[in-house]
């Protein structure tokens, strides 16, 4: 026997961090609803149905939060299990929300290369939900990047911007920046900005590797600190000038 | 049916002219495209692979500058990969010879061969390679 699909609503309409009903959308701009919840200052990203999902393909809504990582961990959150959300405190400051979210996006296409997950993960969240890309696409190490940056640009899809690690496995990430010059030339393209999320100690030996590449710069990156961090800064230092 | 093409990498253009001149008399291939280092090679590579052009072999220094051969060889697969075509068959030649890091870049890239040789490069041999390799 089967079962009607229920109709689509928007998943997660209240704060699952507080339980706070209704968080305010400060952006509507679909496929892109950002709600803020001023309560225990969770800002989320929730795409609104367009489609009838099951609860085997829920609808995809991804968190972000943005807190500063000074504050106390909540209670519970080391050790908990995967997806959990950490309880609100009731009285931290309220967070500010990230620059860039007037309409018009700064970078349609983002092509990020690093070999952390969770680090993916959390930046593709940010930097769509911040507004600094439309679209984000990942590479794990050097050799995808590649793969995907000629996919891209056969596709005339070509990225406005490549955020990657110097440090990338397969191929390191000077080759690879090296080598999408190359590929730039081969399809006629101009050279597109290419960001070294990379740590302070690489400054150095990325010095010469920026003076060739042209259109580059190095963002230093607290390599200690948790991927939540290591992305804030990462969205704060993209929407910052150079 | 598009003319066969065979890529070159080398520092040295004295070596690379020569080289091109014999895949060429020896019916190797119809055309050469030459690079200096393993960023030109990219480079002509991906254009060749735009242009749908019939690449049958390549042939590479492992010290190649800017790019070296071992991470050119890994970017050509990038790219093959991305236009959806099969491996090209890869000679390096070098005067060292062949380390553990050129041997798992070798497993990793397949379809490749190693030719040790002396200061300069022997021709016939890389001709005599080539041809065992298509064969």
């Amino acid at each position: 026997m089967s079962t009607e699909p229920s109709p689509p609503t928007e998943e997660g309409a209240s704060c699952p961090a507080c339980q706070a009903s209704q968080p305010p959308r400060i952006v509507d701009r679909p496929p892109l609803v950002l709600r803020f919840c001023g309560r225990c200052g969770l800002l989320r990203a929730a795409q609104p149905a367009q489609r009838q999902h099951t609860a085997a393909s829920p609808l995809p809504v991804s968190v972000l939060t943005l807190r500063p990582t000074t504050a106390e961990p909540p209670a519970g959150a080391a050790g908990s299990s995967p997806g959990a959300l950490p309880e609100p405190a009731p009285e931290r400051p309220r967070p500010t929300p990230p620059p860039s979210l007037e309409p018009g996006f700064a970078y349609p296409h983002v092509l990020l290369g690093d070999a952390s997950g969770a680090f993916r993960d959390a930046a593709r969240d940010a930097l769509l939900v911040s507004g600094l890309a439309e679209e984000v696409t990942c590479a794990k190490d050097g050799a995808q990047l590649l793969t995907e940056f000629t996919r891209a640009c056969r596709r005339g899809t070509t990225p406005s911007l490549v955020v990657l690690d110097a440090a990338l496995p397969l191929l390191d990430g000077k080759n690879v920046a090296i080598l999408l010059r190359g590929i730039e030339d081969a399809f006629a393209l101009r050279p597109m900005p290419i960001l070294f999320y990379a740590a302070a100690t690489a400054g150095p030996s990325l010095a010469p590797v920026l003076a060739y590449l042209k259109q580059a710069r190095h963002l230093p990156r607290d390599s200690q600190a948790p991927p939540a961090e290591q992305v804030r800064q990462l969205v704060a230092g993209l929407a910052a000038p150079p | 049916m598009p003319e066969s093409v065979i890529l070159i990498a080398d520092p040295q253009r004295e070596q690379r002219d020569r080289l091109a001149l014999s895949l060429m008399t020896t019916g190797l291939a119809a055309r050469v495209l030459p690079s200096e280092n393993g960023r030109r090679l990219i480079t002509e590579y991906a254009r060749a692979l735009r242009r749908e052009d019939s690449v049958v072999a390549i042939v590479l220094e492992v010290s190649l500058p800017i790019v070296g051969g071992k991470t050119a060889s890994i970017a050509m697969r990038c790219l093959e990969q991305a236009f959806e075509q099969p491996p090209a068959p890869i000679l390096f030649h070098s005067d060292k010879p062949e380390d553990a890091n050129l041997q798992r870049v070798m497993a990793y890239v397949k379809r490749s061969r190693f030719l040790p040789r002396g200061e300069a490069l022997q021709i016939a041999e890389v001709v005599q390679a080539l041809q065992e390799m298509l064969r």
